[in-house]
């Protein structure tokens, strides 16, 4: 008997571990179950964080939430954001229920800020349930979610990873409206930046030459008698070159206006270029008088359609800051040769340089690389330049010599693209 | 040059200060000046007071300059320099094409100003014997038709020297283009085809008489509208 005894007792051993294993078993393989929904929803998370880092745009980091949270929950999302005191559809998935009940649930969980509609007690009918989407400074929209299975995919679980994900979302979509907004203000301040600089800039270049003009004058004007005549004439000549000087901003600044305003009537025709470059030293022979300028053209070089007169304000730019910004005793080279169906015009100076972060921005409007006060000008030369070269599809670069000063190259086109107009 | 002393000009510019400071200036050197401040005024004064060089601003009030040309030309052959800002370009060679004798880009140099007068009233002067021309080491001798270079006598193609007869008869005024193409290969159209050979014959040209035909100084450029002998420095 006694052995018998011995083998319930087994019996009942072994059932009993096998049930306490069974249940063990089951446990692990639940809580291993679980691990893996855990870790898939992490991998998710992680996901979401990622496409959240590259998303570069507002509207992106909206339509990375949808997608994603969409993808971890198995549901379709709507996004809301309060605007100007309403609650405005961001983005949402096309399934996603819209209509005025929907809307209201979503309306009451942005004013209560508490979790509205399906699964909860508030718009219990609703076929979405809201959440608001806020952070430490207050509620700003709405995300609701729309479950495709009801019953199933719905649990604590869920509930539970839908709150944390409703909470990076906000983080997620408050960070991106704070980046925009300090990207305006940058921008604005840029702007702000760029139009002081300009005015200082126009201001000083324009007033600068009147007080000298008006200074003279009022001199003449009043001490006439009290002034020899070798002081009277260094005067006027002083008012003179400033007023030269005048008349060259207020035209540079005219050019600027007028290729803004793209209000620049082409007259292109055959040109030979060495008329138009030795039509350019026209105006600068006072200047360059004292100068060594040399130019080289070649014999056979073939006509190239341009406009003769705007195409002279590129030359006289250029030779007028080569005289500028080199010395004296420099010589100023301008040459030309033919490449293919294209032509180079070289003017090199030997003079200060360009700093060589400086090359691209001195086509910049108002951009000046180097500003010495003894060198007066706008920033405008060379911004004139590139708009005219462009309007012939051509092109306009700087580099610095390999000994001293700089050459800036205009390429242009033998033809330019356009209807020839020949004079007028 | 005594001749100067009775000559009338009459000036047409709406801007009184500009108005004073040419009559200031014409008066400083010579000339008689009446002014006239919009087109209505300077057609009539034009007509009726006899000017012997009528200088017209193109921006006037009540009507365009080149309108006031035509209107002249109508009537009279009175030298017209038109005055005009570089932003209406074109129409300074619409007024030249109208028959405007020459024109000035405000600002202007007082010495321009004085060269383009004396330039349009030589055509007023009564033919002189002189067929001689001189600018800098250049002459030009149209009787003989000989070009001479710091003495040395140039070579010229009947068409080159054709071009430089017609500068130097217009002697520091404007000729235009088409003025040259009409006059020396008779053409009244077609200018397209022929302005090439224009081209082609001045800078020929340029490279005979210039010393330095890269940057010339006696034949300057008009841009987009002609060519210019220089009368001096």
């Amino acid at each position: 008997m006694g052995f018998e005894i011995q083998f319930i007792f087994i019996i009942i051993a072994f059932f009993i571990a096998a049930l306490i294993i069974s249940a063990v078993t089951a446990k692990i393989s639940q809580q291993a179950k679980a691990v893996a929904q855990q870790e898939a929803q992490v991998t998710m998370l992680y996901h979401l964080s990622k496409d959240l880092a590259a998303a570069d745009s507002f509207d992106e980091v909206l339509n990375v939430i949808r997608i994603n949270v969409g993808k971890i929950l198995d549901c379709h999302v709507a996004i809301f954001l309060s605007a100007e005191r309403k609650l405005e559809l961001k983005v949402y998935d096309p399934v996603f229920p819209i209509n005025e009940k929907e809307n209201a649930a979503a309306l009451w969980s942005f004013e209560q800020d508490a979790v509205a509609g399906f699964g909860t007690e508030v718009f219990k009918d609703s076929r979405a349930q809201y959440l608001p989407l806020k952070t430490s400074q207050g509620v700003f929209g709405v995300m609701g979610v729309f479950f495709r299975s009801k019953i199933s995919t719905y649990g604590s679980t869920n509930s539970y990873i839908l709150s944390a994900l409703v909470n990076q979302a906000a983080i997620a979509i408050q960070r991106t409206k704070l980046a925009e907004v300090s990207r305006q203000i940058e921008l604005m301040r840029e702007t702000e930046k760029l139009q002081t600089a300009l005015l200082n800039s126009i201001s000083h270049d324009l007033k600068t030459p009147l007080v000298s003009i008006m200074g003279v004058l009022d001199n003449l004007l009043h001490d006439f008698s009290a002034l020899d005549q070798q002081t009277r004439e260094e005067l006027l000549a002083t008012a003179y070159e400033d007023a030269d000087h005048l008349n060259r901003l207020v035209t540079n600044l005219l050019d600027m206006t007028r290729l803004e305003a793209k209000a620049l009537k082409m007259h292109v025709e055959p040109c030979e270029l060495r008329d138009v470059i030795g039509a350019s030293l026209q105006p600068l022979k006072e200047e360059i008088e004292k100068r060594e300028i040399v130019i080289y053209i070649p014999e056979d070089f073939p006509e190239v359609t341009m406009d003769f007169v705007l195409m002279m304000r590129v030359f006289i730019n250029l030779v007028d800051n080569a005289l500028k910004y080199s010395h004296k005793d420099t010589r100023i080279r301008i040459s030309a040769e033919q490449l293919g169906d294209k032509i180079q015009i070289d003017v090199k100076d030997e003079g200060i340089g360009i700093p060589k972060e400086d090359l691209v921005k001195v086509f910049d409007k108002f951009y000046r690389a180097v500003n010495p006060r003894q060198i007066t000008g706008t920033g405008l030369g060379l911004s004139i330049c590139k708009g005219i070269v462009e309007v012939h599809g051509g092109t306009i670069t700087a580099k610095n010599n390999a000994g001293k000063g700089v050459t800036v190259s205009v390429i242009l086109p033998l033809v330019t693209q356009g209807v020839l107009v020949h004079g007028h | 040059m005594g001749t100067e002393q009775s000559m009338r000009i009459l000036v047409v510019d709406d801007e009184k200060t500009i108005r004073r400071f040419l009559r200031g200036t014409l008066v400083a050197h010579g000339y008689n000046v009446f002014e006239a401040v919009d087109g209505a005024e300077a057609i009539k004064c034009a007509i009726y007071s006899y000017p012997d060089v009528i200088i017209l601003d193109l921006g006037l009030p009540d009507m365009d300059g080149v309108k006031v040309v035509q209107k002249v030309r109508e009537r009279s052959k009175i030298p017209i320099i038109v005055i005009s800002v570089r932003e209406s370009e074109s129409d300074k060679v619409a007024a030249l094409d109208a028959g405007a004798d020459d024109y000035l880009t405000k600002p202007f140099k007082v010495g321009e100003l004085l060269a383009r007068v004396r330039a349009v009233m030589r055509r007023l002067l009564p033919e002189s014997n002189e067929t001689i021309f001189t600018v800098g080491k250049l002459s030009i001798d149209i009787g003989k038709r000989m070009v001479q270079l710091k003495g040395k006598q140039v070579h010229l193609t009947p068409i080159e020297y054709n071009i430089l007869k017609m500068l130097v008869l217009n002697a520091g005024k404007v000729v235009t283009h088409k003025h040259l193409l009409k006059e020396v290969w008779n053409k009244t159209e077609d200018f397209e085809g022929i302005a090439h050979l224009l081209r082609v014959m001045m800078s020929n040209l340029r490279n005979k008489i210039e010393p330095d035909p890269n940057r010339p100084t006696y034949i300057l450029t008009e841009p987009s509208v002609g060519y210019r002998l220089s009368i001096g420095p």
